[in-house]
């Protein structure tokens, strides 16, 4: 083998150390200034945040927030969204008044096109207090700009805490979400318009457009915000051929607790899957369907332990006749059945 | 003599050098397209560094955990890690404390300290462990759960916690290991951003040699002097800020640390949970979802935080470190040795 080669090598690996020293040092120095600034930052934002503490204490005429102190609107947006988890109501608008007067709004405006996604997300969720008409237009653009779905979705919940209410065909489309990836903060914007105007909700989900795992979504917001007007639709979508839009009707119509879901409920819970059985048999319980408490009996030999858990729990729940019966297994043979009552029955104290 | 003076010794050492050389400029460059990657998605995904944020995005959207802390022996530490557990930022979350029948006094101490008292919990027998010699409630803290059970293992413990408890997602950790306030709240993040998809979360754990603690709590970061815990430090900071974070990115992320990882219970349960009887069970929990999730050909992600969530003490004696290391590589080549049907195989992609 050649020497020139060996020295070669040996070369590169002596520049490329030397360029390993010259980065570290770079980095170093880096910390160093980064270091500093997050100190002035603590401060800034430390000052800030007395400043709108004292702004509710201001009674007549407020003091205006120094300039120097909204500056930097990645510090203010934090702040304010801070701020916005402890306090509220007047003394929440009077801090916001007195960022208005600084001049922050304009300022947190700017960092809506930040590089920083982070800033970007912050800034949008910000916003959302401000309630101007720049304010809306500028999460409106959000929305139709090519950003990502987080973004988005951070501009739609601060136009729905605003109180707009964007079109949610609009909305979806902006998203362009597909089946595998409807992120969860979704169903943050699905309930507030649920519990707003639950018939667009409604007329949406009629439409059938939108992928099973936003539909899914859908329906279940649909039951947490109690919409008794989407009964009929609930009764049809539990019979879906997806799994997932099944077993979030079934859940639904549990917690609408009305008796017009029994045959829904009957059928559903001898479904193949057990995550609607499971969801079946704890509606059951909800709704107080004493009728179909041999149902719910039958599925406390169930393969899985999800449905016969949940059976167990509604046969509690639908009064002492379920819990005589729950008893009478717990003493009989079947063995999957009687572990289940008498674990449940033990667990509940009622054994 | 006369065999060996027949060697051309000047040739091989140049045919050693070079293979020295060029592997260790693999290994760097390797290291190089790591960090550049690891670079890439810290700058798209930066951390949010305020949990009040977290907490005011994310709070009415995290599911349930079940945080899984299996014990064995820890009498001296055991009432104050738990105490810490119980004070985490997160809405909805069960505390599983799993006696895997210590020796000492752990399980009185637990009594003693949280006036707990022997319950009755539903469970389903999903997966082995030992058996369960009984199961503590306190009416003051519903979200505590004591399991006294035989000694079978972290593994064994494990799983006796996956079995007891009903979150959708579990989190495993190790008694020893300090929790950030608001490291659930982080690590739940993939969760929460992509439901359909992510079935792990690991998070970067760092080492607490050389801060200062206080009641279960990390109050400030230093730096140890032990040269050992120093290099260790470094190589910590590698290993998670870069090369996890690396893989992960790929989608060939194949260890989530023991000391906090977390996980979706279903998938879990679908593989069996921990394996017990490994030396690396953490590792091999990860190549198993792998394993599954490929061969079910279902779309999955297993994610990586950069966020720090969680400290531990690292070994400051050679002897210590070695006999640690030993059983790392041990655990790894189990792993290895147990999964060889995936290696170079395509059905498993990257992972293989």
């Amino acid at each position: 083998m050649d020497l020139s080669l060996l020295l070669l090598l040996w070369a590169s690996s002596i520049l490329l150390a030397g360029a390993s020293l010259v980065l570290m040092l770079v980095l170093i120095i880096l910390r160093w200034l980064r270091s500093i600034r997050m100190r002035r930052d603590k401060q800034i934002r430390d000052a800030l945040f007395h400043e709108l503490m004292m702004a509710g204490e201001e009674a007549g005429e407020q003091a205006d927030v120094p300039e120097t102190l909204v500056k930097r609107p990645r510090i203010t947006a934090q702040v304010l969204l801070e701020f916005s988890t402890l306090v509220r109501g007047g003394e929440f608008e009077a801090a916001l008044d007195k960022l208005r007067r600084a001049g922050a709004e304009r300022r947190i405006l700017a960092l809506l096109t930040s590089r920083n996604r982070e800033d970007c997300l912050a800034a949008a969720e910000a916003l959302g207090f401000f309630g101007t008409k720049q304010a809306r237009d500028a999460l409106t653009n959000v929305l139709s700009r090519r950003v990502s779905l987080r973004l988005k979705i951070a501009a739609g919940r601060a136009l729905l805490a605003m109180g707009e209410r964007p079109d949610i065909g609009d909305l979806l489309s902006a998203f362009d979400i597909d089946d595998t990836v409807a992120p969860g903060e979704l169903s943050a914007i699905l309930t507030a318009i649920a519990t707003g105007e639950p018939e667009v909700l409604s007329h949406r989900l009629e439409q059938d457009i939108d992928p099973p795992s936003v539909r899914a979504m859908m329906i279940d917001v649909m039951g947490r915000a109690r919409v008794y007007g989407a009964l009929p639709l609930l009764l049809s979508e539990a019979c879906n051929s997806d799994v997932r839009i099944r077993a979030a009707a079934v859940d639904a119509l549990g917690r609408l607790g009305l008796p017009e879901a029994k045959e829904t409920l009957a059928a559903a819970i001898d479904d193949p899957e057990p995550d609607v059985r499971a969801e079946a048999a704890e509606a059951i319980g909800q709704a107080a369907l004493v009728d179909l408490m041999p149902a719910l009996e039958a599925r406390l030999s169930d393969f899985d332990w999800g449905v016969r858990f949940r059976a167990a729990n509604a046969l509690v729940e639908l009064g002492e006749d379920g819990r005589k019966r729950l008893r009478l297994i717990a003493d009989g043979k079947g063995e999957r059945g009687a572990r289940t009552a008498a674990l449940v029955l033990a667990e509940r104290a009622m054994a | 003599m006369s065999a060996l003076a027949g060697f051309d010794w000047e040739q091989i050492a140049r045919w050693t050098a070079l293979a020295i050389i060029l592997v260790g400029l693999a290994q760097n460059a390797l290291y190089l397209i790591q960090l550049l990657i690891a670079g890439r998605a810290l700058s798209a995904d930066p951390p949010v560094r305020r949990s009040a944020i977290l907490w005011r995005r994310y709070a009415d959207l995290a599911p349930p955990i079940s945080l899984l802390s299996p014990a064995f022996n820890e009498e001296m530490t055991i009432v104050q890690s738990v105490r810490s557990l119980l004070s985490l930022q997160y809405p909805s979350y069960e505390v599983v404390v799993i006696n895997d029948g210590s020796k000492d006094s752990t399980l009185q101490r637990l009594i003693d300290g949280f006036d707990l008292k022997p319950v009755s919990r539903a469970y389903d027998l999903a997966i082995d462990h030992e058996p369960i010699r009984g199961v503590y409630g306190s009416e003051r803290i519903p979200r505590l759960v004591v399991v006294d059970k035989e000694n079978g293992g972290k593994a064994d413990a494990l799983n006796a916690g996956i079995n007891i408890s009903r979150a959708p997602v579990l989190c495993s950790m190790d008694a020893d290991s300090i929790l950030e306030p608001d490291s659930l709240l982080r690590a739940v993040r993939p969760f929460v951003e992509d439901p359909g998809r992510v079935i792990a979360v690991g998070g970067t754990v760092r080492l607490a040699n050389g801060c200062t603690i206080s009641d279960g709590r990390v109050t400030k970061i230093g730096v140890s002097r032990n040269p050992l815990a120093l290099l260790q430090t470094v190589e910590y900071l590698r290993a998670f800020l870069m090369a996890r974070l690396a893989w992960s990115r790929i989608g060939a992320l194949t260890i989530i640390s023991g000391a906090f990882g977390l996980f979706r219970r279903e998938p879990v349960l679908q593989v069996g949970g921990y394996t017990r009887g490994t030396v690396g069970e953490d590792m091999e929990l990860v190549v198993k979802l792998h394993r599954y999730m490929r061969r079910e050909k279902r779309d999955y992600r297993i994610a990586y935080i950069p966020e720090p969530v969680c400290w531990t003490e690292a070994p400051e004696s050679l002897r210590v470190l070695g006999r640690q290391r030993a059983r790392w590589h041990r655990g790894s080549l189990e792993t290895f040795f147990r999964h060889l049907g995936m290696f170079l195989n395509p059905r498993y992609g990257r992972v293989g």
